[in-house]
């Protein structure tokens, strides 16, 4: 799975923010901002990955329990997919 | 043509009759070497809209030439922002809201109760430039259906969002919360490394300019709140 084309993590001062254009821009109108975990994960789905590698790389850099990790992960890929921005 | 603002110097090439007349008054000086050439093609002023008379083929001409000026600016720290800008006293102030909600009419009240301090930079869509110390906004011949610019080059002093309310105020804005309607009111190109650049240039700008948050109706004394808000110290108002 991976983003879809065109879909831009920047940061500023205040954070990271998600910047939809192309093909992105037709699901994603204006900018969302990312928590650092977000931001992240999203760096990392913009070439083709799996749940697995996501999870071994989250906990690679974060101190915590696989579980939780898991649980955060999925909740960020079904809001990336109710929101039309992931491509399985 | 060769024409310049905000600080660059552009060949238009094969312009028609139409855009030599809209960009008149942005002549580039003699003897000024183009920073770059813009040309468009008929498939690309097509692209712009359909033809009325009220939009005609040399009004999309213009169209298609300012997109292609605007994304090559880029490269120059410059960016398109849809406004109406102008100065008081020299310093420019920048309103923005989306369409229909009064920047020009707002601008127009500070020419009314200003007068002569106030030199309108351009009423739709002027270009900033993002330098190391400061940002400027310029007048270029895309400035709205009055036509209402002059060939100025501005420090650019505030930036204030407008709304519609029954009461005026002004308050500051934080540039977490000015962000989001910078970025709606910015050109925002086809290419994704344009669209990082024009970010970059947004991020920087928050850095350099304070964002103001007008609410305001259609009295006089709308453009003395914003005035008194952005130029706290000024003994003339």
């Amino acid at each position: 799975m991976k983003l879809i084309p065109g879909l831009l993590i920047h940061d500023t001062p205040d954070g990271a923010i998600a910047v939809a254009t192309g093909e992105a821009a037709k699901v994603l109108n204006g900018m969302i901002r990312l928590s650092p975990v977000a931001a992240f994960l999203l760096r990392h789905l913009e070439t083709e990955t799996t749940e697995d590698a996501l999870v071994a790389t989250v906990l690679a850099h974060y101190t915590a329990e696989e579980a939780t990790v898991r649980q955060d992960i999925a909740r960020v890929l079904s809001d990336l997919r109710a929101a039309k921005l992931l491509i399985d | 043509m060769r024409v310049s603002f905000a600080g660059l110097t552009i060949d238009i090439e094969h312009p028609s009759p139409y855009t030599r007349d809209y960009c008149a008054a942005y002549l580039a000086p003699q003897g000024v070497s183009a920073d770059f050439s813009v040309s468009v093609t008929p498939e690309e002023i097509l692209r712009e809209g359909e033809v009325t008379p009220e939009t005609p083929l040399g009004y999309l001409e213009t169209l298609a030439l300012y997109r292609k000026i605007c994304e090559r600016a880029l490269a120059y720290d410059t960016f398109l922002f849809h406004g109406s800008a102008l100065t008081l006293d020299g310093e420019g102030v920048l309103f923005t809201a989306p369409s229909g909600t009064g920047k020009s009419t707002h601008a127009s009240l500070w020419r009314q109760v200003f007068g002569e301090r106030v030199t309108m930079v351009n009423d739709d869509k002027p270009l900033l430039a993002v330098k190391e110390n400061g940002v400027t906004v310029s007048g270029t011949p895309w400035d709205g259906k009055h036509r209402l610019s002059t060939p100025v080059t501005a420090p650019l002093r505030a930036i204030c969002f407008l709304r519609r309310r029954e009461t005026n105020s002004i308050r500051p804005l934080s540039p977490r919360d000015a962000l989001p309607a910078l970025l709606r009111q910015s050109y925002r190109p086809q290419d994704p490394a344009l669209v990082e650049k024009t970010l970059s240039l947004l991020t920087r700008l928050l850095t350099l300019v304070p964002c103001y948050l007008l609410s305001c109706n259609m009295d006089a004394e709308a453009a003395r709140v914003a005035c008194d808000g952005i130029f706290p110290r000024d003994p003339q108002t």
